[in-house]
C-alpha cells in the first residue's frame, strides 16, 4: 500500500519499455492487458484514500538529491485523485480506439504508456523538481504522437504544441528554483506554509501562470491547442483534451491558490476578464469552424474558461464547481473526440459540410453522439450540469460580471454542438457520406467498448456527483480559506467594482495561518514556517 | 376516511413522476431487443442524390414500446386523477420528501424530492391526462411512421420531466424538468430529421429557450446567495420572515424575480421571446398538442404561480409581467388573424392564451392564471388533435386557404372532427358554457378590479384580444369545414360507404375521418374543453389553493373581480360574441371582404401576416452579428492576431539572431568600438542621472 504511487508510476514506464521489445503482432494486446493494471490499482486507491483527511495520503518521500535538498516526494490528496484515476481511465480507452493505428504500432503504444506514467506522475508528485521532470517529460511522448502519428500538417502542431508549453514551463522552472533559493526546499508542502510578500507573490503568480495558462489553455495562449487537436491522432486528441489540459488548471488549484493567495488575488480579475472572453470568445470561433475536431477543441477551450473562473472566484461553492467541470470534461470531450475519430476511420474526412443524414445510417453512432451532445451542453441529468451550475454560482459572488459574461456562454455552447449534431446527423447525406455508404458500418463492438465507460459515467455523475465531490471535501476548503480573504480583501480595494460577499462560508481563519501579512509591506522577508 | 400517511403520498407521487420514466426507459430497451436496423442507401448516382431508405425494425418492436409507454402515462394519469380527488376531498393532505442529496457544495445542498399540493396535483392531472391522450392519439397519426417507437419514447421522456418541473420542491430539480421538457421538445419538433426546416426549428427553439435560461441561471445564483437556498419552502419562509417596507426595496429580490420571469418568458413563448414558437410546429402535431399548447409552454406560468411568494414581494416585477402577457395577448391575436397556416394560427392562439395567464399573474390574480392553464390546456390540445386529424384526413395539407379551395365540404367528410373542433373554439373564443368563458372572464374581470392604474389598459387590452379570438379562431373552422362544393367532386362527399372498397383510392384522393384511435382522445379533451370550466371553477378562488398561492392582503384584483359593474363583466362576452358572428361574415359570406381589407390597408396586413417583422429584426440585431463577430474572432482573432503575433514574435526572435550574428565579426576594431560606445553611453546615462 506504500508505494502505491511509485507502483502507478512505474508500471506504465515498465509497460511501455516492455511494449516496445515485445513482438509487434502483440503489441495492441499487450499494451491494452498492461494499460489496465494502472485501472485496476485504483481500486485500492479509492478504498484506502479517506476523503476527510486532510493533507497528502500515500506519501512516500525518499531523498534522491539531498545536496540540493530534492526528494522523491509522492503524495495524493481529493484534487490529484480523480484525474489519477481519470487517466487511468482513459489510457485503455485510449488505446482501444487506435486499434487501426499501422505505422510502427510497437512506438505509439510505448509512448503513450509512457505519456500515462508521466501524467500520473505530474499529479502525485510533491516537490517541485520531481513535479517539473514529469510536467516536462509528459510533453515527449505526446510531441511524438503529434508528430509521428498525426495529420499532414504534425510538425508544426508538434512544435507549436511542444514551444507554446515549453517557454510557459521555463519561466515556472525560474520561479520554482527562486523559491527555493528563499525557502531552501523544493517540498511543495513546505512552500504553502510559506508566507511571501505580496510583491513576490506577483511575480511568482506570473511566472507559474505563463506555465499553466499555456497549458489549460486561456485565451490568448490556446492557438496551440486546435492545431494540436486536429493533427494529433484521435487517441491523442483524447488524452490532450481529457487529461493535459486539466494539468493547468490542477496547477492553478496546487501552486497559486494556495501558495500564492494575495498574488493570485492581485491577479485574479485578469484571470476572469480571461476566463470570461474564452467562454464566449472560444464558442463563437467553435461555431463557425468547418472541422469537427477544431470545434471540438474551441469547446475545450470555452469549457476550460468556467473552470479558471470558478477555480479563482474562491468560493467553496465555485471550487467545487472548478474541479466538477474538470472531469466532467474530461469525459465528455473524450467521448466527442473518439466521436470523430469513430467518423474519420470510415471517411476520412472531418469537415462538417462532407457529413449529414448519418442518424439513419448509423443510428448507435448517432445515439452515443447524442448523449455526449447533451452532456456537452450541459443538459442538467448529465454530468456536465452539477459542475457548470456549480462553478458559475460559485462565481457570482465575487465576480457577477464576469459570470453574466459566461452565463451567456450556455447558450453559446448549445449553438455550436446542436450546429454541429444536426451538420452530422440530420438533414440529407452528403455526396461523400454516399460515396462511401459501404463502408460506413455502424459502431463495432471494440467501439462500443470505449464509449461504454464514458457514456455510464454521464448519467451516473449527473445524478450523484457527491461521488467525486466527496473526495476533494479537505482541499476544496483550505484552499477556500487560504485565498477568498485575500480576493474578498483585493475586490474591497478596487473601486467600481460591487462588493458581494459571498455565501456563509469563510469560516474563521485558524489564528496560526501566518495569513494576514500586510499587503502593502514590500520587502522581500521570506519566513519559512514548517507547520506540517 | 383518515388523510393517508404522509410517506405514502410522496411514495406515491413519486411514482407518478416515474412511470412515464419507466416507460420510456423500457421502450428503449426495444432498441437492444430490435435494434434498428442500419437504412438501405442505393450507390451513388453523380447527379441524383438518393434519400436513404429508411431503417427498419420489425413492428413488434414498435409496438412494444408504444403499449410500454402509452400504458406507463395512462397509469401515471389515473394516479395523478387520484391523487388530485384525493387532495379535493381531504383524504390526502399536502406532502414534501426528500429522497436524496443530490449536490452540494460547502453550506447549502440541493436534494431530490417530490412536492404534492395543489398546485403540483393540477399541473399533474393536466400534463398526465392530455399527454395520456397524445399517446393513444399517435397511435393513429403516427402509424405510418417507421420511427413511430423513438417518438412514443420521447414523449413518454417529456412526460417525465414535465412531471419532474411540476413536483420538484426546489428550484434545482425544477430547472432539470426545465431543461428536460427543453430537449424533448428540441427532439420532437425535430422528430423528422430529414427535414432542414424541422432541424433548423428544433435549433431554434432551443437556442431562444437557452437565452431564456442563462437569465433564469443568473436569478437562481441571486436566489441563492440572498436565501442561501433553492428549496421553495425555506425561500418562502424567510420571505414571510421579513417586513413588508424591507420587501418592497430589495433589488436582489426584484432582480431575482425578473430573471425567473425571463426564463419562464422563453418557455412560455412571451412577446420578444416567442419566435420559436410557431416555428416549433415542424413537428409531428400530437406534440404540438402536448408540448406547445397543454403543457410545456405553460410551464413558465407555473413557476411563477409557485413562486408566487417571491412575486408577491416584488410589486414592481408584477407590474412588467402584467404588461408583456398583455402585449401577449394582443400582439399573437393580430398575427393569428393572417396566417394561413392551421397549427400557426393556433401556435399564436397559443401565445396569446400565454399572455393571458401572464397578464392574470401581472394583477396577483395566480388562481386566475392556474383555472385558465388548466381548461386552455384541455381546448387548446382538443383543437391541435382535431387540426391533426383534418391535417392527417387531408394528406399532411395544412393550409387553410388550400382547404377552402380543395372543393371538399369538410364539415361532412370530417363530421366528427368538426364538432369536436366547434366545441374546442367556442372554449377559446369563452362563449358560456364552455371552459374558457369561466377563466378567460375571470382574468379580464380581476384586471378590471385591479388596484393602480395598470388594471384598467389592461382589461381593455384583455377585452380587445379576446374579440380578435374570436375572429381568428372561427376564421379556421369556417375556412376549413365551411366550403362550396366543387361540382365535379361531389361525387366523393356523398357516398362514403364507396369507401371501404377501394381504400388505396380513396386514400390518395378524397379527405377521410380519422380513425378511432384519433377521435376517441379526443373525447375527454372535449369533456374538459364543455365541462371543464364549470367543474373547476373553485379554481379560480385563492382559498381552493390552499396555501399553495400566496397572494399580499393588498392586491385584492382577485377578491374584488366578482365586484365589477354588469357591463364590464358583458363586455368581452358581447365583443366576443359579435367575433364570431363577423368571422360567419367574413369567412362564409363574403369571403372576398377580406381579400379587399387586405388590398386597402397593405400595410397593416403585411405588418400582421409578418409578425410584426420580428424573424426579421432579430435576424438583423442578434443572429447576423454573431455569425460575424464569430466570424471575425475565427479569421482576425485566432489566425490574424494572436498566430500572427506569436509567429511575428518567432520570427522577429529569428531575424534579431541573425542581425546579432553579423556583430560577431572577430575583428578585434568592432569589438573594440562596441566597448566604447557601450562605456559612453553608460557614462552619458551616469551623468545624466547625477545632473
Amino acid at each position: 500500500m506504500n508505494h502505491l504511487l511509485t507502483l502507478l508510476i512505474a508500471l506504465p514506464l515498465a509497460s511501455a519499455l516492455f511494449t516496445y521489445a515485445a513482438p509487434t503482432r502483440y503489441t495492441r494486446q499487450l499494451a491494452l492487458a498492461l494499460s489496465l493494471i494502472p485501472l485496476a490499482l485504483c481500486v485500492p486507491l479509492f478504498q484506502h484514500f479517506n476523503p476527510a483527511q486532510p493533507g497528502l495520503q500515500f506519501t512516500e518521500s525518499h531523498a534522491w538529491l539531498p545536496a540540493f535538498n530534492i526528494t522523491y516526494a509522492l503524495g495524493i490528496d481529493g484534487l490529484s485523485l480523480p484525474l489519477i484515476a481519470l487517466t487511468a481511465l482513459l489510457t485503455p480507452l485510449c488505446l482501444l480506439a487506435s486499434w487501426g493505428v499501422q505505422k510502427n504500432p510497437q512506438g505509439f503504444f510505448a509512448s503513450f504508456l509512457a505519456l500515462e506514467a508521466f501524467v500520473i506522475g505530474v499529479f502525485a508528485a510533491q516537490d517541485f523538481i520531481l513535479f517539473y521532470l514529469f510536467w516536462e517529460a509528459m510533453l515527449i511522448p505526446m510531441f511524438l504522437l503529434i508528430g509521428l502519428w498525426g495529420g499532414e500538417n504534425r510538425v508544426y502542431a508538434a512544435l507549436k504544441f511542444f514551444l507554446y508549453t515549453f517557454v510557459g514551463s521555463v519561466l515556472m522552472l525560474i520561479a520554482g528554483l527562486w523559491l527555493y533559493s528563499i525557502t531552501g526546499s523544493f517540498s511543495l508542502e513546505l512552500w504553502q506554509n510559506t508566507t511571501l510578500t505580496l510583491g513576490a507573490q506577483k511575480w511568482l503568480f506570473l511566472a507559474f501562470f505563463a506555465a499553466f495558462a499555456v497549458k489549460v489553455p486561456m485565451w490568448p495562449f490556446h492557438t496551440w491547442l486546435p492545431d494540436a487537436h486536429v493533427q494529433a491522432p484521435t487517441a491523442g486528441s483524447v488524452i490532450l483534451a481529457g487529461v493535459l489540459l486539466k494539468m493547468g488548471a490542477y496547477g492553478f488549484l496546487r501552486f497559486c491558490l494556495p501558495m500564492f493567495p494575495e498574488g493570485s488575488a492581485y491577479f485574479a480579475p485578469m484571470v476572469f476578464t480571461l476566463s470570461a472572453v474564452a467562454v464566449v470568445y472560444a464558442a463563437l470561433v467553435a461555431y463557425v469552424q468547418t472541422d469537427i475536431k477544431k470545434m471540438i477543441a474551441y469547446s475545450s477551450v470555452s469549457h476550460m474558461g468556467f473552470v479558471t473562473l470558478a477555480a479563482f472566484s474562491g468560493t467553496v461553492t465555485g471550487l467545487h464547481g472548478s474541479l466538477l467541470v474538470m472531469v466532467n470534461h474530461g469525459i465528455v470531450s473524450a467521448g466527442l473526440f473518439l466521436g470523430v475519430g469513430v467518423i474519420y476511420e470510415r471517411l476520412h474526412t472531418r469537415q462538417l459540410a462532407h457529413f449529414g443524414g448519418l442518424a439513419k445510417i448509423m443510428p448507435a453512432y448517432a445515439f452515443a453522439m447524442m448523449l455526449l451532445t447533451l452532456a456537452a451542453v450541459a443538459l442538467p441529468g448529465t454530468n456536465s450540469f452539477v459542475g457548470e451550475f456549480l462553478a458559475l454560482m460559485g462565481s457570482w459572488p465575487t465576480a457577477p460580471v464576469y459570470t453574466a459574461i459566461a452565463t451567456s456562454g450556455v447558450v453559446f455552447g448549445a449553438l455550436y454542438m446542436l450546429h454541429l449534431y444536426r451538420g452530422m446527423f440530420f438533414g440529407t447525406p452528403s455526396e461523400t457520406v454516399h460515396h462511401h455508404v459501404n463502408d460506413l458500418k455502424d459502431l463495432t463492438p471494440r467501439e462500443w467498448l470505449t464509449f461504454a465507460p464514458l457514456l455510464a459515467l454521464i448519467p451516473l455523475l449527473g445524478l450523484m456527483p457527491s461521488l467525486v465531490q466527496n473526495l476533494w471535501q479537505q482541499p476544496v476548503q483550505a484552499i477556500s480559506q487560504e485565498y477568498l480573504p485575500a480576493l474578498q480583501a483585493r475586490i474591497a480595494h478596487q473601486p467600481g467594482m460591487p462588493i458581494i460577499l459571498p455565501e456563509a462560508e469563510p469560516a474563521p481563519e485558524p489564528a496560526s495561518t501566518p495569513l494576514a501579512t500586510p499587503i502593502v509591506s514590500q520587502t522581500l522577508t521570506p519566513t519559512p514556517t514548517t507547520t506540517y | 376516511m383518515s388523510p393517508l400517511a404522509p410517506h405514502i403520498v410522496a411514495q406515491l407521487t413519486a411514482l407518478a413522476v416515474l412511470l412515464p420514466a419507466m416507460g420510456a426507459l423500457l421502450g428503449a430497451f426495444t432498441f437492444l431487443l430490435w435494434p434498428t436496423l442500419k437504412a438501405k442507401l442505393e450507390a451513388h448516382d453523380a447527379h441524383t442524390h438518393h434519400e436513404p431508405e429508411s431503417p427498419t425494425a420489425p413492428p413488434i418492436a414498435h409496438h412494444a414500446a408504444m403499449a410500454l409507454t402509452t400504458g406507463s402515462v395512462l397509469a401515471a394519469a389515473a394516479l395523478s386523477w387520484w391523487l388530485f380527488v384525493g387532495l379535493n376531498t381531504g383524504t390526502i393532505s399536502p406532502a414534501t420528501t426528500h429522497w436524496f442529496t443530490w449536490f452540494s457544495a460547502g453550506s447549502w445542498s440541493v436534494t431530490f424530492g417530490t412536492m404534492l399540493d395543489k398546485l403540483s396535483a393540477t399541473m399533474l392531472i393536466v400534463v398526465t391526462t392530455v399527454s395520456a391522450c397524445v399517446h393513444v392519439y399517435s397511435w393513429g397519426y403516427m402509424a405510418d411512421d417507421v420511427a413511430k417507437r423513438r417518438f412514443f419514447i420521447y414523449l413518454s421522456a417529456f412526460t417525465f420531466a414535465m412531471l419532474m418541473l411540476v413536483t420538484a420542491p426546489n428550484l434545482a430539480q425544477m430547472f432539470l424538468g426545465w431543461e428536460g421538457v427543453g430537449v424533448c421538445s428540441y427532439l420532437l419538433i425535430g422528430f423528422w430529421y430529414h427535414k432542414a426546416t424541422a432541424n433548423a426549428a428544433a435549433i431554434k427553439a432551443f437556442i431562444v429557450n437557452r437565452v431564456a435560461d442563462a437569465a433564469m441561471l443568473i436569478g437562481l445564483f441571486i436566489l441563492v446567495q440572498t436565501f442561501g437556498t433553492l428549496t421553495y419552502t425555506e425561500i418562502f419562509t424567510q420571505l414571510e420572515n421579513q417586513t413588508p417596507t424591507s420587501l418592497a426595496t430589495s433589488s436582489p429580490i426584484s432582480l431575482a424575480a425578473l430573471l425567473l420571469f425571463i426564463g419562464a418568458m422563453g418557455k412560455s413563448a412571451q412577446f420578444g421571446l416567442h419566435t420559436w414558437l410557431p416555428d416549433a410546429m415542424e413537428g409531428p402535431t400530437p406534440v404540438s398538442a402536448l408540448i406547445h399548447a397543454a403543457t410545456m409552454v405553460t410551464a413558465g406560468v407555473f413557476l411563477l404561480c409557485r413562486m408566487s411568494p417571491l412575486y408577491e414581494a416584488a410589486p414592481d416585477v408584477l407590474t412588467i409581467v402584467g404588461w408583456v402577457g398583455a402585449i401577449t395577448a394582443l400582439f399573437a391575436a393580430t398575427v393569428g388573424l393572417t396566417q394561413t397556416d392551421i397549427k400557426r394560427v393556433i401556435a399564436y392562439s397559443t401565445c396569446s392564451q400565454l399572455g393571458y395567464m401572464f397578464f392574470a399573474i401581472g394583477v396577483s390574480a395566480y388562481p386566475a392564471a392556474m383555472f385558465h392553464l388548466t381548461t386552455h390546456a384541455f381546448f387548446k390540445a382538443l383543437l391541435f388533435l382535431g387540426a391533426g386529424s383534418v391535417i392527417h384526413g387531408m394528406h399532411h395539407e395544412q393550409n387553410i386557404f388550400k382547404y377552402a379551395s380543395s372543393g371538399y365540404i369538410l364539415r361532412k367528410l370530417l363530421p366528427v372532427t368538426y364538432v369536436l373542433m366547434w366545441l374546442g373554439s367556442l372554449a377559446l373564443a369563452g362563449i358560456p358554457p364552455f371552459a374558457g368563458f369561466f377563466s378567460k372572464d375571470l382574468i379580464i374581470e380581476s384586471a378590471f378590479a385591479a388596484p393602480g392604474n395598470t388594471g384598467i389598459p389592461l382589461y381593455i387590452i384583455g377585452t380587445l384580444a379576446a374579440a380578435l379570438t374570436a375572429i381568428y379562431g372561427f376564421r379556421i373552422i369556417f375556412m376549413s369545414f365551411h366550403n362550396p362544393a366543387k361540382t365535379s367532386e361531389i361525387v366523393h362527399t356523398k357516398t362514403p360507404n364507396t369507401k371501404h372498397q377501394n381504400t388505396k383510392h380513396e386514400h390518395t384522393s378524397t379527405p377521410h375521418e380519422s380513425p378511432w384511435t384519433m377521435l376517441a382522445p379526443m373525447l375527454p379533451l372535449a369533456l374538459g374543453a364543455v365541462l371543464g370550466g364549470y367543474l373547476l371553477k373553485n379554481m379560480g378562488t385563492l382559498e381552493w389553493w390552499n396555501g399553495a398561492i400566496v397572494i399580499h392582503h393588498a392586491h385584492t384584483a382577485l377578491h374584488n373581480a366578482h365586484h365589477i359593474p354588469g357591463w364590464a363583466k358583458a363586455l368581452p362576452l358581447v365583443l366576443a360574441v359579435s367575433g364570431i358572428a363577423l368571422a360567419f361574415y367574413l369567412f362564409v359570406r363574403h369571403r372576398n371582404i377580406p381579400q379587399r381589407i387586405a388590398q386597402a390597408v397593405p400595410a397593416a396586413y403585411a405588418f400582421s401576416y409578418h409578425k410584426w417583422y420580428i424573424d426579421e429584426a432579430y435576424q438583423v440585431l442578434w443572429v447576423n452579428p454573431t455569425a460575424s463577430i464569430a466570424a471575425f474572432f475565427a479569421e482576425w482573432g485566432d489566425k490574424r492576431s494572436i498566430d500572427a503575433l506569436l509567429n511575428g514574435g518567432a520570427s522577429t526572435v529569428a531575424g534579431f539572431g541573425q542581425w546579432l550574428r553579423q556583430a560577431q565579426t572577430g575583428y578585434v576594431t568592432h569589438y573594440a568600438f562596441a566597448m566604447l560606445l557601450a562605456l559612453t553611453l553608460g557614462l552619458g546615462y551616469l551623468l545624466w542621472k547625477v545632473m
